[in-house]
């Protein structure tokens, strides 16, 4: 992903980021950044019906707040479970991220892998 | 300053990052090199002229580095790899329990609250909205205090702190003094005896020295306290019934030394003196008012105290509504590369109520157009993330 369409996703991010109805909440930080992410969980029968996210941050972590909100809406807890980090990194289409920012890119994602039951 | 021709890595981008490890110059490298191509052995152990030329190059580098710090004998340095292991040795030699209490500052690097917290009570002194360290707070939280170890300049907000003063009165109390002086022996004269301090610790590789090296000065009081690598070199003698410990600083420097980096570090404090350390400070401020004038309109939120009197050649900041990482990450973009997070120094991050900062800092081969540079490129970012 080039800078320029990460821009675009982090004010499209920073924008359409709220709190929807949900019936599960985890919270995450990066502690070297001062990054945060909350995101809200709808969870139906094993399946993230919604994902909805409030973040302050840096623009790579917020833009994957949003990009995860997208990518992973409708899948299974199991799958998210499965789901490695360069598999996530592929999916939003960030593979190439430098080496200093995969902790930005990452915390959304850890956060939500780590506290699924 | 015409030094420029020195560092080849220089036409990789503008290094504004130099508060983390400073480049190095052809004439330490060269040095090095010459060292290990012509003289290269052990000290202090052969008989042989090869371990003998080492052996005096190994003093040697001391004695200068004992001229660049004002000590008045050389045997009262201890190398050891970074400022952050020489902090860990001045905690170790002063034998703390958990009832003694440390008094450090709000403005500490990480390396200069570790070594205290896990053997000490530690009592953190106050610092005001400039960044400058609170003296009624210092003077009343020094009573009682058996070590007060603080920074000479502050890695993040670049306050120069009066060590010297802060010294006296911490002795008055019956305190002993260790100052972590990472931040301000690349950039300023610094003069132990001035200070009169008990410990005081310098990385080289911040100072045009190559990585792994450093020092701890040890004032004589400590000379004869058990070391705290134990090993080949430290002894006079071993028998199965008793340990004869070697004089300073042998003792203090267990197993065989990073000799070629002893004498890269004695050169490159070598070429900062044939520099002057008064004209390094005076293009340091040079580059300070530039970025400080580049800045009245208020387009960065600068941290640290706003008279350039109080602080090294490095800033602070934060680009209003970007965070430091995508400032860092554009301008590395434009080749111009700073740090940005906390710096290893996450309290003093909480205590400014900022969750990360920006930091450009500067040496001796930045030049004022490159500062100009650094403008133009975060006016871009305020432009783009707007």
């Amino acid at each position: 992903m080039n800078l320029n369409k990460l821009l675009l996703i982090y004010k499209k991010a920073k924008s359409e980021m709220e709190e929807r109805t949900h019936n599960k909440k985890i919270e995450g930080k990066n502690i070297s950044c001062g990054d945060e992410v909350t995101l809200f969980l709808k969870i139906e029968e094993g399946i993230l019906k919604d994902i909805s996210f409030e973040s302050s941050g840096c623009a790579v972590s917020i833009s994957s707040a949003f990009l995860l909100a997208k990518q992973l809406k409708g899948k299974s807890i199991e799958e998210v479970k499965q789901l490695s980090n360069e598999e996530y990194l592929k999916l939003i289409d960030m593979e190439e991220i430098s080496t200093s920012r995969r902790k930005c890119v990452l915390t959304p994602f850890i956060t939500l892998r780590n506290n699924l039951d | 300053m015409d030094v420029r021709k020195d560092f080849p890595i220089l036409k990789r981008g503008i290094y504004f990052d130099n508060s983390a490890t400073s480049h190095k110059p052809k004439q330490v490298l060269a040095a090095v090199f010459n060292y290990y191509n012509n003289h290269n052995a052990n000290i202090h152990r052969g008989i042989h002229r090869l371990s003998e030329e080492s052996s005096e190059r190994y003093e040697d580098s001391k004695k200068t580095l004992s001229k660049f710090i004002g000590a008045k004998d050389w045997k009262r340095i201890v190398y050891v790899k970074n400022a952050t292991e020489g902090l860990n040795l001045a905690s170790h030699l002063l034998n703390l329990s958990k009832k003694d209490k440390v008094v450090i500052t709000s403005m500490e690097h990480h390396s200069n609250i570790l070594p205290w917290r896990v053997n000490s009570q530690v009592s953190v002194v106050d610092i005001s909205s400039e960044g400058v360290i609170d003296i009624e707070d210092f003077k009343s939280k020094i009573k009682g205090a058996k070590v007060v170890s603080m920074p000479h300049a502050s890695n993040v907000l670049g306050t120069i702190n009066e060590v010297e003063l802060l010294t006296k009165m911490a002795h008055e109390e019956g305190a002993k003094v260790v100052i972590d002086a990472a931040q301000s022996a690349p950039h300023l004269k610094v003069d132990v005896n001035k200070i009169g301090a008990d410990f005081l610790a310098i990385s080289g590789h911040k100072m045009l020295a190559p990585g792994g090296t450093g020092l701890l000065y040890v004032s004589k009081e400590f000379s004869e306290s058990t070391p705290f690598m134990l090993g080949g070199g430290t002894v006079f003698d071993v028998t199965n019934q008793k340990i004869e410990w070697a004089d300073m600083p042998e003792r203090f420097e267990g197993g065989t030394p990073n000799i070629g980096g002893a004498i890269g570090f004695a050169r490159a404090a070598e070429y900062l003196m044939e520099i002057g350390m008064d004209n390094v400070r005076k293009h340091e401020v040079s580059l300070l008012k530039n970025f400080f004038k580049l800045n009245e309109e208020k387009l960065v939120e600068i941290y640290g105290p706003h008279s350039l009197k109080l602080r090294t050649g490095l800033v602070s900041f934060n680009l209003p509504g970007v965070h430091s990482h995508d400032v860092a990450d554009f301008l590395n973009a434009r080749n111009i590369f700073i740090r940005s997070g906390k710096h290893c120094a996450h309290p003093l991050h909480e205590r400014l109520c900022i969750p990360s900062s920006a930091r450009a800092s500067f040496y001796i081969y930045n030049t004022l157009s490159e500062v100009e540079n650094l403008f133009e490129v975060l006016n871009e970012i305020k432009e783009v993330f707007s």
